[in-house]
């Protein structure tokens, strides 16, 4: 229950902060939070990884269905010949990828204070 | 352990953040991908929802009134504004909004500055840019409209508005390309739209074949040189009808002028420099009254330039109390270039003088920091140009001006000599009422004749031909443009620097300029062929068409009751007399006898084909191929030069007068066969040739002319997937429908001139210069075939009502 009240918080919390900072909030987020919640390790990793790929991804997602595509196309042309919908699953890939990371520091540094 | 788990996780995040923020990571040409695909700042956000036009109002500083502006839809902005200045300063901020990136990129790349933000891989041609002068001849031209209050005025206006833009941008909002290139965009200056419009005479006035030409000169001598590249094509149809009377005598007698001193004996050794490919030219016309179906003055224009996405026009309508105007702007200028208002319409196409002339200086020493002139020694003057190189130092090149112009090329193997170049472009211009920006302004001022002529006054480079309809029923064309005066055959070669006697005798007086009003013949067209025929009191150097232009008299003198739409099916005919010419001169020559049953087949196909570059058209392939294959095999020995030294080839006329003429002449002697060959072994070689070697492509249904001609636009900055590699659509380099490449009509517009001013116009593009909006190419495929738009020329917004899309409330 905690982890998914973890992955959910990243989601606001992050969405919020992303309005403001730039991208490196999303593990910033995802760490202080896995720090606060005192969250474990591979629990951070893996819900921190889900929030950030919910987060980037269905934002992407939204965007792209209002937009009809055209952009995501293009952009997947010059990224090495990508399609649209990849652009989609590559963004929420990174957004999961950093909020994981972040997440995992996170718990591991508070694991560390925690000294035992 | 936990401690060191923790450093190790930590700073693989860090390293992590840390590359995907990188800009081109590793050598790499990546962009800094976190940023750009963060779904809440990165390149999503340029990606608009379908219904994103939603009214806004806006607090504006620099207004003095209200301005209203109505997105019509298509995305053109329709400005109601109560003063002339707001009305530029909301030109300024609309362009801004939908074109920030495209003028920013070719501000960068005019003015030697992309490698500020690209880095090295541009650093050769910033150099050459600046090697060329156009950063100082856009300083020259800062210094002109800074003598007339009323320019700076219009200008300020229009700068102060594309800032107001910037100002309001933020990380999420940038425009796509700064995102993609990783950095942000400067304020507007008046440098930036003085570079602009050098960066159109970059485009337009800067052809020259002084190198080519004088090595072809030096190599085939004078008698060969003379017999395969002759100045003129006797056959032309000069825009200036032949007939036309000349009230005045040349400032100089040409006869009388002295024979040019000595040209040079050795070979140029170095390259030209990039120039606008042959074929980027235009048509324009118009037709009086008594010509039309409606009695009322019709008037036509489709500048050719290079296609791209976004598009170089900006369409514009502008509404003052003083004002109405309707047209295409180029954005970076305030004011509309090609268009119309309530009273008279206006097109251009550019003039074919020769306005770049090479001078080769004779240096007093191997420092090469001072030459001779006149027997006087004369120090350079040197410029310091700092090229800002992005992750690299400043790197500094110092450009030599001489009394010509600056030095481009330098040759250290020649210690004594190097080429400075003369350059209208480049010229600081005499002090006169108003330079460039006020003749448009007046221009999209002008009432009648009268207005037109004095607002040309102030224009003089690039050189332009300006047609011109009134609503008062006069048709006019002004070769306008500062036109150097010169010698016979000067300008031709290069000329030795040593000397002012190889000056140009300054420039035509505005008054004797090739002009002409209401012609005979009831209707005016240019085509970027020669100005005048031989009896025009000055010497003519230069011309690059010798097709199109005779297409568009012959359909105009023959045809009669005009209407709007046959202009415009004219601006779209893809007939050419030069395939007409030139297929009939190679079947004259092809040696049927020596065909097999298929190449008599296609042989019989081609001559019975009407000479049109539809898309479909198989006959366009195979005559483009022959043609191309006879005239390599014709003239193989300027082909074999090719690779060693820069030199001139033959005109393609003057290839089918070679033909039709002295089909045994020596020229037709392949140098690498033993045989001794005629224009008929030649043409009928090839003809087997190049059927062999496209076979495939005439029998394969889908592969179109157009795949063969290559028509396809580009992205700006040739990013993949930006632009259409592709197009489906006719025309030809020598048809009225010029597409070659990815060059061709940019704008087509046909005004009539009736007691209402109707319109219709269409570009291979769209307004807004965002690749994610539907209006980035919303208009390419009714382009390529052959569609108008009616233009929406209103005189109130309550009339655009049913067209509008959404609207600008800029408030002060």
């Amino acid at each position: 229950m905690k982890n998914l009240l973890y992955t959910a918080l990243i989601i606001l919390v992050a969405y919020i902060a992303h309005l403001f900072l730039p991208w490196w909030v999303l593990p910033l987020v995802a760490g202080i939070l896995a720090f606060a919640l005192q969250i474990k390790p591979l629990h951070a990793f893996l819900f921190a990884f889900l929030g950030g790929a919910l987060l980037w991804g269905i934002t992407a997602f939204w965007i792209d269905m209002q937009n009809d595509g055209r952009l995501s196309e293009r952009m997947g042309a010059l990224l090495g010949g990508l399609s649209g919908d990849a652009m989609i699953v590559a963004t929420a890939f990174l957004g999961a990828l950093f909020a994981a990371m972040g997440g995992w520091s996170g718990s591991l540094g508070w694991h560390y204070l925690k000294g035992e | 352990m936990r401690l060191i788990k923790f450093v190790i996780v930590f700073t693989l995040t860090i390293a992590l953040v840390t590359i995907f923020n990188l800009h081109h990571p590793f050598g790499s040409s990546t962009p800094p991908l976190a940023p750009l695909l963060n779904p809440f700042t990165g390149f999503w956000q340029n990606a608009p929802a379908e219904e994103s036009f939603k009214n806004v109002t806006l607090k504006m500083e620099g207004l003095s009134g209200e301005v209203k502006v109505i997105f019509d839809d298509r995305l053109v902005p329709h400005i109601f504004a109560q003063s002339l200045d707001d009305a530029y300063y909301a030109q300024g901020y609309v362009t801004a909004m939908h074109r920030l990136w495209q003028m920013d990129l070719s501000v960068r790349a005019v003015g030697g500055r992309l490698s500020e933000v690209l880095g090295e891989r541009t650093l050769e041609r910033d150099q050459l840019q600046r090697r060329k002068g156009m950063m100082a001849a856009a300083k020259n031209a800062i210094k002109s409209w800074e003598r007339n209050p009323e320019e700076v005025q219009t200008l300020e206006a229009y700068i102060a508005g594309v800032n107001a833009f910037i100002q309001g941008l933020s990380p999420k909002t940038l425009p796509l390309g700064y995102k993609i290139l990783n950095f942000e965009p400067e304020p507007w200056t008046p440098l930036h739209s003085a570079l602009f419009s050098k960066s159109m005479a970059e485009i337009l006035c800067f052809r020259n074949y002084d190198i080519r030409a004088t090595n072809a000169k030096t190599i085939f001598g004078d008698e060969l040189y003379d017999f395969l590249y002759p100045e003129y094509n006797p056959e032309q149809d000069p825009i200036i009808p032949a007939n036309t009377a000349w009230q005045f005598d040349s400032l100089v007698q040409k006869k009388e002028m002295d024979p040019l001193p000595t040209s040079l004996t050795e070979v140029i050794p170095h390259r030209h420099l990039p120039m606008s490919p042959e074929f980027v030219g235009s048509n324009n016309w118009a037709v009086s009254g008594s010509k039309t179906a409606s009695g009322s003055p019709i008037l036509a224009n489709d500048p050719h330039l290079g296609l791209t996405l976004p598009s170089i026009w900006y369409e514009i309508h502008l509404h003052t109390p003083e004002m109405n105007i309707y047209g295409v702007s180029l954005p970076g200028i305030p004011g509309v270039m090609i268009g119309f208002n309530e009273d008279i319409a206006w097109g251009i196409t550019n003039a074919g003088h020769d306005v770049v002339d090479w001078y080769r200086m004779e240096w007093t020493d191997e420092d090469k920091n001072a030459y001779y002139l006149d027997g006087q020694v004369y120090e350079v003057e040197p410029v310091v140009e700092a090229i800002r190189v992005r992750g690299q130092a400043t790197v500094l090149d110092t450009v030599k001006y001489t009394e010509w112009g600056p030095i481009v090329y330098e040759d250290p193997s020649s210690p004594h000599f190097d080429l400075a170049m003369r350059w209208v472009a480049n010229d600081y211009p005499e002090e006169r009422e108003f330079y460039d920006l006020g003749a448009f302004t007046r221009l999209n001022m002008a009432k009648n004749h009268d207005d037109y002529v004095h607002a040309l006054k102030g224009y003089d480079s690039p050189a332009q031909n300006f047609v011109f309809a009134s609503r008062e029923g006069d048709i006019a064309l002004r070769v306008n443009g500062r036109l150097p005066i010169k010698k016979e055959g000067q300008g031709r070669f290069i000329q030795e620097g040593n000397t002012t006697a190889n000056a140009w005798d300054g420039f035509i007086p505005k008054n004797q300029i090739p002009a002409a009003l209401n012609p005979e013949q009831g209707f005016i067209a240019s085509a970027n062929q020669r100005s005048t025929a031989a009896n025009y009191p000055y010497y003519y150097n230069g011309g690059f068409d010798d097709y199109r232009g005779r297409v568009i008299n012959r359909f105009l003198r023959e045809l009669d009751g005009l209407t709007a739409e046959d202009m415009m099916s004219l601006q779209n005919n893809t007939f050419s007399i030069h395939a007409e010419e030139g297929t009939q001169a190679m079947m004259q020559m092809l040696n049927e006898s020596d065909l097999s049953e298929e190449e008599l087949g296609w042989s019989k196909k081609l001559a019975d084909w009407d000479y049109q570059f539809n898309k479909e058209s198989k006959e366009a392939i195979l005559f483009k191929a022959w043609d191309s294959q006879t005239y390599e095999n014709t003239f193989d020995e300027v082909m074999a030069l090719a690779d060693s030294v820069d030199i001139q080839y033959p005109e393609s006329w003057r290839f089918i007068s070679l033909l039709e003429d002295y089909p045994t002449h020596q020229i037709f002697d392949d140098q690498r066969t033993p045989d001794k060959e005629t224009a008929r072994e030649i043409v009928t070689r090839s003809f087997k040739q190049a059927l062999a070697a496209n076979l495939e492509k005439l029998m394969e249904e889908d592969y179109l002319w157009s795949d063969f001609n290559g028509a396809n636009i580009r992205h700006i900055s040739g990013l993949p997937g930006f632009g259409y590699d592709r197009i489906e659509t006719g025309g030809y380099a020598h048809a009225l429908n010029a597409v070659r490449n990815n060059h061709g009509p940019s704008w087509r517009m046909v005004v009539e001139l009736g007691e209402e001013v109707t319109a219709h116009g269409i570009y291979p593009g769209g307004q807004s210069g965002h690749p994610g909006s539907r209006f980035y190419d919303n208009m390419v495929q009714d382009w390529a075939k052959g569609h108008y738009y009616r233009l929406l020329f209103v005189d109130s917004p309550e009339d655009l009502a049913s067209y509008q899309l959404y609207q600008i409330q800029m408030k002060k």
